[in-house]
């Protein structure tokens, strides 16, 4: 049976290490570069070895945007998939989790695309429907409402979020996987904490 | 001294107490842009109380296995891929070269065509056939045509040379006296 995790368990001490640790100018770790040049010498343990090690990140990055263990299995599968076709190409100018990052964020957003939406998107600007928030609200149906409420988020207000709070990365880093600026990160970053806030309210009235 | 809101960019800032201290004293002096920080942070508090469901344990296992079979699956088929390509290319190579090859090398005729030096008939001067081929032609011109028959000329061009040859004899004993 299924058990619910923190988000602090949530931040991969990989990523974590991968974005604060000193490390060459690329942002890879000296062992995932090894990994990977191994990988592209057409070792398959090594691309095991970076499965191992990126699987959960992958995976809950995906399930934020499909909000259910099935699909995000499937698209985390895909992800893992296009990574190995592609890894020849990888060239190492950013770290290989913010490349990878990249690819599920698309095939998230693909995957999404190809499906009927089950909620109505929420619009880019949102009136505030009452002051003040709740305290603290630890359920699993508080859970829930959140994880629909992200999913209601514009496509990069949404990305946005899921990258910097589920993730932990940098400004910088999630600036790099959706390809905008560091300063439209923090703007969409903004609106999508208020926007959730407001949605979360309105499903708990 | 700022008096209008802040960005959005810039009240993220503040939100992460990474604001310069400019943009922090707006915030503190104006009510707008403090409870926009406000709600920021209680969005923030919200989405982190939100984990995913974890899987079993058994279950990344069960992950990297179907994947592995995955790219296992693929890699056969681009296998196939590779084994299929060479024979694709020769064929593909073949379809160009054959017609090339059997494509005439001259392309205009030559004016004065040059005859084999080899030949199976004998020289014009020395064929005793020709001689009566050619008496046979004339007769052959005279009589009727008969629909669905062989003319004589046609009949003896098919003979082999001895045959010719014999009936050549045949016909110079035969016609002895008979201006051709």
């Amino acid at each position: 049976m299924a058990a619910t995790v923190t988000v602090e368990s949530l931040v991969s001490p990989l990523v974590l290490a991968a974005t604060r640790a000193t490390r060459p100018s690329s942002g890879m770790r000296e062992d995932e570069r090894e990994a990977v040049e191994a990988c592209q010498r057409g070792e398959r343990e090594a691309f095991d070895r970076l499965v191992e090690r990126f699987q959960r990140d992958v995976y809950r990055l995906c399930y934020r945007y499909v909000n259910n263990h099935e699909d995000a299995n499937d698209v985390a599968q895909e992800v893992f998939l296009k990574a190995y076709r592609a890894i020849r190409r990888f060239r190492g100018d950013s770290s290989f989790s913010t490349w990878l990052y990249r690819i599920a964020v698309n095939t998230c957003l693909n995957f999404r695309s190809a499906r009927k939406p089950q909620t109505e998107e929420l619009p880019e600007a949102l009136a505030d429907p009452r002051a003040g928030v709740a305290a603290s609200l630890e359920s699993d149906e508080q859970a829930r409402r959140v994880r629909d409420a992200i999913r209601r988020l514009p496509e990069k207000q949404r990305a946005t979020l899921i990258l910097k709070v589920y993730h932990d990365l940098t400004h910088e880093e999630v600036a790099r996987i959706l390809g905008s600026t560091v300063g439209t990160v923090k703007a969409n970053l903004f609106h999508a904490l208020g926007n959730l806030r407001k949605l979360v309210l309105e499903a708990g009235e | 001294m700022m008096s209008m809101h802040l960005t959005d960019d810039r009240l993220m800032e503040v939100m992460e107490d990474a604001a310069d201290a400019d943009a922090r004293a707006h915030v503190e002096s104006c009510a707008g842009c403090a409870s926009r920080v406000r709600e920021a942070r209680d969005g923030h508090a919200l989405a982190r109380e939100a984990g995913v469901p974890e899987p079993s344990p058994l279950y990344w296992e069960a992950f990297r296995r179907n994947l592995g079979q995955r790219i296992e699956d693929e890699g056969a088929a681009r296998g196939w891929r590779w084994v299929l390509l060479p024979i694709l290319a020769t064929a593909a190579s073949l379809a160009v070269l054959v017609p090339a090859l059997h494509r005439p090398l001259a392309t205009s005729p030559s004016p004065n065509p040059v005859l084999a030096a080899w030949s199976a008939l004998p020289p014009a001067d020395q064929d005793d056939g020709l001689e009566v081929l050619e008496g046979v032609a004339l007769a052959d011109a005279d009589l009727p045509v008969v629909d669905g028959e062989r003319s004589a000329v046609e009949s003896l061009a098919d003979l082999s040379d001895d045959e010719a040859r014999d009936v050549g004899d045949a016909l110079r004993s035969g016609l002895t006296g008979v201006v051709l």
